[in-house]
């Protein structure tokens, strides 16, 4: 059964057309990435299984329920952690979490949900006075109660320092272990890369690329970069490089040359430097930066 | 069902906010206060003439003040109640959990009302205090009825709020919405009424007598405004009480929306239109 089903969705607000025909299946076990840059439509198709809006065109289930008939009963079963939410500002930490308990009719204890996120300390404080780090993890606490079987995370990483992303990663692969299906979005493909199974990626409302991350590379296709150490850059060296086929950049830095280039062109890459009069002390191939890949997807250039 | 713990978080919120104490306080100094107004300093004419300040004349007094302070303080505690956690994001939170939009309308209601009750019933308890050694001849029963029928009016006006703050997106609106029919139902509403009787009769008001069409469709306009409903249900139970039930027999042969009693139907379709009509909006519109 796939935990979430998008068929032909499409929503628009006044002119702007935010979802144009949205098919998308994710696993049910799966950690998803649903990546795509401010404005793309991810907040957009969250707030469509969620039934925060409802589309105009096209079917939505999630857990194997329609996500506007059945929303209750699918939010019963799912942890939320919303963009560009709020707390209530005079509640405890403990009551936030207790108040998400006794909405979802769960037996839970608040203060091992409270402990798993990092704000034991914080139990008793009210929420009012948290940085927008903390409100992310006590949204996350409450999105944790009743042991859902899928997680939501809209954007979970904002807000977050280093550690606290780190964390987050954590407990989502803890969670994931024990069979929950994980989606979550991003505008930042480094965060998804470590953690997700597989991604999507948006980009002006429709669903441009749904893969691995392996499988994203090799579709972008001269994803790798031949990193050459020269005693010194020949003139005209990246000119001739670009001039090969199969060579679509090169660049110098100092002595160190860096050609993106299909694999099987590399070693005539560094012949040609040879016969221009290099001496090559050293060459090795990088992947292509995430970014990169990131940007080829999307259109979104630097 | 999980209205219960949006009304249970609601409570907690407003009691952190102080806004309970505050409340209460001014339920307090508004029901000791205007009890001493009334008997001490403005007693109602028939006081003046028989010289004896009885509850039920008491009373008489106070619902015309109830019916201007309640409806402020339940516009002032609920106008926020959706329309504020739609603008700060909490809702968000808030729909997150498997609570049904209509747990979230209905949350707020019980919510804000449990607020507004408390305060009522102790700023009251106090003030019977006040009244029991002012009036003459004080009859406690009389006065816990008047204080009921007072809290059931508090709730119409926390429905016409909370469905208002459904209605809107924004707290502002809300506010203005919610305030404009409290002007609406204070001061407009007969003329309103009188403007429909005379559209109705032709644009004129002669020939309107008392027992015909046009002049009975001005009675039920005129009770339909919960405010009316409010003070025309108080003094009939109050009166009811006190006279053992000589009205309500000359009453009876009146059409059913004359009787006094009718107040009552009216205050309690106040309470749920209004929530409907803000619901009926709120479930169909996007966050």
């Amino acid at each position: 059964m796939a935990a979430i089903e998008l068929d032909g969705v499409e929503k628009s607000f006044g002119d702007v057309r935010a979802l144009r025909g949205v098919d998308l299946e994710v696993e049910d076990g799966e950690i998803f990435g649903f990546l795509g840059p401010n404005g793309a439509g991810k907040s957009t198709t969250i707030n469509v299984l969620l039934d925060f809006i409802r589309p105009d065109a096209g079917s939505v289930r999630v857990l194997g329920r329609d996500a506007r008939d059945d929303s209750v009963a699918v939010r019963e079963r799912t942890g939320v952690l919303p963009e560009g939410f709020d707390v209530y500002d005079r509640l405890t930490a403990r009551e936030h979490v207790q108040f998400a308990i006794d909405s979802k009719g769960a037996d839970d204890d608040p203060y091992p949900l409270l402990e798993q996120v990092g704000l034991e300390d914080a139990a008793g404080r009210k929420a009012g006075g948290f940085s927008t780090g903390m409100r992310q993890r006590l949204a996350l606490a409450m999105a944790l109660v009743g042991d859902p079987e899928l997680l939501v995370l809209d954007e979970p990483s904002s807000g977050l320092d280093p550690n606290g992303a780190r964390e987050l990663r954590e407990i989502v692969e803890s969670e994931a272990a024990d069979g929950t299906t994980v989606f979550f979005s991003s505008h930042i493909l480094g965060q998804v890369e470590a953690v997700c199974d597989r991604v999507g990626i948006i980009r002006g409302g429709e669903l441009v690329a749904v893969d691995t991350i392996e499988g994203l590379r090799e579709n972008v296709g001269g994803g790798s970069t031949l990193v050459v150490e020269v005693d010194s850059v020949p003139e005209e060296a990246t000119h001739r490089l670009k001039s090969l086929d199969g060579v679509s950049e090169a660049t110098a830095d100092g002595t160190t040359l860096r050609i993106t280039c299909e694999d099987d062109v590399k070693m005539d890459a560094v012949s040609e430097l040879e016969t221009l009069g290099a001496d090559v002390s050293d060459f090795s191939t990088e992947e292509a930066p995430l970014e990169d890949l990131f940007a080829a997807y999307t259109g979104v250039d630097e | 069902m999980s209205w219960q713990a949006v009304a249970e978080k609601d409570f907690r919120d407003a009691i952190r906010s102080r806004l309970l104490i505050v409340l209460t306080l001014l339920f307090t100094l508004f029901s000791a206060g205007a009890a001493y107004l009334v008997t001490e300093i403005d007693p109602p004419q028939q006081a003046a003439l028989t010289g004896e300040v009885t509850t039920v004349l008491l009373i008489s007094g106070l619902v015309s003040a109830t019916a201007v302070f309640i409806p402020i303080v339940s516009i002032a505690v609920a106008y926020r109640s959706l329309a504020g956690e739609r603008d700060s994001g909490s809702l968000k939170l808030l729909l997150s959990l498997p609570n049904s939009r209509l747990d979230v309308v209905l949350g707020k209601f019980v919510g804000r009302s449990g607020v507004v009750a408390v305060a009522l019933f102790v700023g009251f308890a106090v003030g019977i205090v006040v009244t029991a050694s002012l009036a003459d001849a004080f009859s406690p029963l009389e006065y816990v009825v008047f204080v009921g029928i007072s809290m059931l009016f508090a709730f119409v006006f926390i429905a016409i709020t909370v469905g208002v703050s459904a209605f809107t997106s924004s707290t502002s609106r809300a506010a203005y919405g919610a305030f404009g029919l409290f002007v609406v139902f204070q001061f407009l509403w007969s003329s309103l009424a009188q403007g429909v009787a005379y559209a109705v009769n032709g644009f004129s008001f002669e020939g309107i007598e008392e027992g015909d069409a046009v002049f009975e469709l001005f009675q039920l306009l005129t009770i339909l405004d919960p405010t009316a409903a409010y003070q025309q249900g108080t003094l009939w139970v109050v009166r009811s009480l006190d006279e053992s039930g000589e009205l309500a027999a000359n009453n009876s042969e009146l059409a059913f929306y004359l009787q006094d009693w009718f107040g009552f139907i009216v205050m309690a379709l106040w309470i749920v239109i209004p929530l409907a009509v803000g619901y009926a909006r709120f479930e169909s519109s996007d966050l």
